[in-house]
């Protein structure tokens, strides 16, 4: 009940208000998003997901050249046709090999072009989960925290004496 | 004039290798002459790169054909304008434009650094040069863009068509500057690992500031980049994931993480060794970038500058990253934490986490644009990873990414308790979900575009919380509404500047979500006289006008644009032929509102009088030019440096010899 009543301070009723009426204003200028037949929009992404074998890492859906405007019309075409997605990537795929698919296969060797960005993941959370750990442990002592450790500041002032610590600016920050 | 572009070059190259040497001597000797000799011959090295440079324009500009790297990029025909910037066209010139920008650049960067840090700057200078002559040796050495032909031939062979267009001017020497800039946090954190002084925290500021100052580059550079795709390559798009793409976005991923890390480093005095690591890897990326674009493994439709010397940039990426490891090793004692991380629910972790990401995208676009080499080599199959694959992995990263964006401003320091936790989170999360409500009403459904637009409302409402209740109160302390926010901005540039950036790149993630979720596109056959519409766009084909240049033919059609019941007026979209390339350049007719773009591009006139054209609407790219001033604007505003601040903490005195025994009792007080 305490966190409800620090959280609805006066300046959150006003900053609610405001940011409603923007909301608001926004909504109504706003619109639906245009939509297409799910026909052109299946055409599309199959486009987009064949590349052109002339013209490299383009798209056939990127790309100007006259291959790709002919692979086009057979995408089309093969979609009248009543072909699934996947026979019509495969018709390409018999006759340019895989590489003309825009997306390694999830199988062979291709699955581990897929594997590889989640293993990266966890162990980037893996890596925040001990770096907390091991620091967590890390006695106080051991690290000098905001302030300079004793012997440190002994050091600092008898570098200042030098003239050294003048020169360059202070050691540590936060003296 | 060449000639004498060509003795600049040998004297530049000369210097540049007497300053290394001078320079590391100086540092390591303590020779406060040595050193300033390195330095004023470093500063001369300035003049002579522009001379140089100023021959090579002086012989685009005259159509000297006898310079062997003019008669291959430009010709009688190209508009006389691209003559001025022609020169970094191609690989040599390029070279010659890096090394000429990196120069000034480095000199401007050692002039403060000398002042601020006088025991690191000798190395960094060091650094700066060894940079210089590796530029220098390829352009004399391999690549001389002064090089004279034996026969002068009459005509040139001219510029690649696709770098006709205003962009030319702007984003490749933006692109250039920005993969160079990179050396300068590079040669200042390395400068002061080599003074032994990595562990002192006095580098940060300078490490941050010319940081930030490559962040920037790098970042317009990529936005201008993505302006030029979208206007002339002509496909509706901006990004295509492309191997030179991603070669420039790597260190970009690298130098943010980097820019926000330091921030931990400078207050808590953490991640010492870490941000040794990120500006590492981001000079790695960096020189990475310049190799795959520069003849690299990887097909991409963009290497312009492509040629057979990518081996060169590779091999020395390698020693450079081996090197930098060598010294980071050697120096490891000295860069020991002060602070720790306490909680998983503070700044520093979430900085930490943040890091993390940015560096995991990196490494997944590597992945991604290598993953072909390695397929080709363990399995000889050949396979493309493209924008499909990227789409999918990158997509949830960056999403994750902005999520964190929207949070970890608002956490505090060391650690935060459940209390401010509810209460820092509770508006920026109910905006959020609120705005998940209304793009749901919208009739926006695909689950990650929903997901997308939430996030960005939780990070937008963060970040209006955190300047309301600053503005708020300051207001009540009596300054006038406007007046306090402007002092709030200035109290904390940094982090309120920081902000102003985040606005930008929620445009920038706004403008991405929606244009590609929503895009929506039809092929159509067209008859001057026909009308085709496409969402509330009516558009009809009055008809096409050709016209012959020297170096091109121009087919200009000319359309007749409503938008409901809305004249919007004609739109003119273009396809251009140079034959002597067998290459058609075509731009698409924008009309651009916040809303959504309306994109016409033809893509083949027939003979029988009947064109195909692309009709697109994109919806919100305007969103993402917009960010691009906001952006840099925040950035300015976060790089303004403020008055040194002189041991306020424990309210002493100013630090000097004289007070110092009285400095002494006050902090070692009871220990004393």
């Amino acid at each position: 009940m305490s966190i409800v009543k620090v959280a609805v301070t006066r300046s959150y009723v006003l900053a609610i208000l405001v940011i409603s009426l923007v909301l608001i204003q926004l909504l109504v200028s706003c619109k639906a998003p245009t939509e297409i037949s799910e026909l052109d929009s299946r055409t599309n992404s199959l486009n987009k997901s064949i590349m052109c074998p002339v013209c490299p890492g383009e798209s056939i859906d990127q790309s100007q050249n006259e291959l790709a405007a002919h692979m086009r019309r057979i995408v089309r075409e093969q979609i009248d046709g009543g072909e699934t997605d996947s026979e019509i990537r495969e018709y390409f795929v018999d006759r340019y090999g895989p590489v003309v698919l825009l997306e390694p296969p999830t199988s062979g060797i291709g699955l581990i072009a897929w594997i590889v960005p989640p293993v990266g993941l966890l162990i980037a959370i893996c890596s925040v989960a001990i770096a907390l750990i091991v620091m967590k442990r890390r006695k106080r002592e051991e690290v000098a925290d905001d302030t300079l450790s004793y012997s440190d500041r002994v050091r600092y002032f008898k570098l200042l004496e030098e003239g050294e610590g003048a020169e360059d600016g202070p050691p540590g920050r936060e003296i | 004039m060449v000639e004498i572009g060509q003795i600049s070059l040998v004297a530049a190259f000369i210097l540049a290798v007497y300053v290394t040497v001078v320079g590391f001597a100086g540092g390591v000797l303590n020779g406060r002459d040595l050193v300033a000799s390195a330095r004023w011959g470093f500063y001369s090295v300035v003049p002579l790169l522009l001379i140089a440079t100023t021959a090579l324009i002086y012989a685009f500009v005259n159509n000297d054909f006898s310079v062997a790297y003019v008669a291959e990029n430009s010709n009688l025909a190209m508009p006389r304008i691209y003559a001025w910037v022609a020169f970094y066209s191609g690989n040599a010139g390029s070279l010659l434009y890096i090394a000429v920008a990196f120069s000034i650049m480095a000199s401007i960067c050692l002039k403060v650094i000398t002042k601020k840090l006088p025991y690191t700057a000798p190395y960094a200078l060091g650094v700066m040069s060894m940079v210089l002559i590796f530029f220098l040796a390829v352009i004399l050495f391999l690549a001389n863009p002064l090089e004279k032909l034996p026969v002068t031939p009459a005509d040139g062979q001219g510029i690649n068509p696709l770098l006709i267009h205003f962009g030319m001017f702007i984003h490749p020497p933006f692109q250039m500057l920005g993969l160079i800039s990179v050396a300068l946090p590079y040669s200042v954190a390395v400068g002061a690992l080599l003074a032994g002084r990595g562990g002192r925290d006095e580098w940060v500021d300078q490490g941050r500031l010319w940081g930030m100052v490559s962040w920037l580059i790098l970042t317009v550079g990529l936005l201008l980049g993505s302006w030029w795709a979208y206007t002339i390559l002509g496909w509706g798009g901006y990004w295509a994931w492309d191997p030179v793409e991603n070669s420039a976005l790597m260190p970009w991923l690298a130098m943010t993480a980097f820019v926000h890390s330091i921030m931990v480093q400078k207050r808590r005095g953490m991640f010492r060794m870490w941000n040794m690591v990120l500006v590492i890897t981001s000079f790695t990326m960096a020189q990475l970038g310049m190799f795959i674009n520069r003849g690299g493994p990887v097909p991409s439709v963009h290497s312009f500058a492509e040629s057979t010397m990518g081996w060169i940039f590779l091999a020395v990426m390698g020693l450079t990253l081996f090197v930098s490891l060598v010294i980071f090793v050697i120096r490891y004692d000295t860069l020991k934490s002060r602070g720790r991380l306490e909680s998983l629910i503070s700044r520093e972790a979430a900085f930490l986490t943040q890091n993390l990401l940015f560096l995991l995208i990196a490494f997944v676009t590597l992945w991604g644009t290598v993953f072909p080499i390695f397929s080709e080599a363990f399995d000889e199959t050949t396979m493309t990873v493209g924008q499909p694959f990227f789409n999918k992995v990158n997509g949830p990263l960056i999403l994750l990414l902005i999520s964190l964006m929207g949070v970890a401003p608002l956490l505090p320091w060391r650690r935060a308790t459940r209390r401010a936790l509810v209460r820092m989170l509770m508006l920026p999360v109910v905006l959020g979900l609120g705005i998940a409500a209304a793009v749901l009403l919208l009739g926006i459904t695909r689950p990650w575009a929903v997901a997308s637009f939430a996030i960005c409302g939780v990070a937008v409402s963060g970040v209006l919380q955190e300047w309301g209740r600053g503005t708020l109160s300051r207001h009540r302390r009596g300054e006038w509404w406007p007046r306090a926010f402007l002092n709030l901005l200035n109290a904390n540039r940094p982090r309120y500047g920081g902000y102003i950036v985040h606005l930008a790149i929620i445009m920038l993630g706004v403008g991405i979500t929606a244009s590609s979720f929503y895009s929506v596109q039809r092929d159509v056959v067209m008859k001057p006289g026909d009308t085709e519409t496409l969402g509330k766009y009516t558009f009809t084909y009055v008809g096409v006008n050709e016209e012959s240049f020297a170096d091109r033919l121009e087919e200009t059609a000319e359309f007749e644009v409503w938008s409901g019941d809305k004249y919007l007026g004609y739109m003119y979209p273009y396809r251009a032929f140079y034959p002597e390339f067998r290459i058609a350049a075509t731009r698409g007719a924008i009309n651009s509102s916040p809303m959504e773009d309306f994109y016409l591009v033809p893509s083949e006139f027939n003979e029988n009088g009947q064109a195909v054209f692309r009709a697109l609407i994109n919806p919100m790219v305007w969103w993402m030019w917009a960010s691009c001033p906001i952006l840099v604007f925040g950035t300015l505003v976060a790089l303004i440096p403020r008055r040194r601040a002189k041991n306020i903490q424990l309210g002493l005195t100013p630090l000097t010899l004289s007070n110092v025994d009285q400095n002494r009792s006050t902090i070692l007080g009871t220990e004393d």
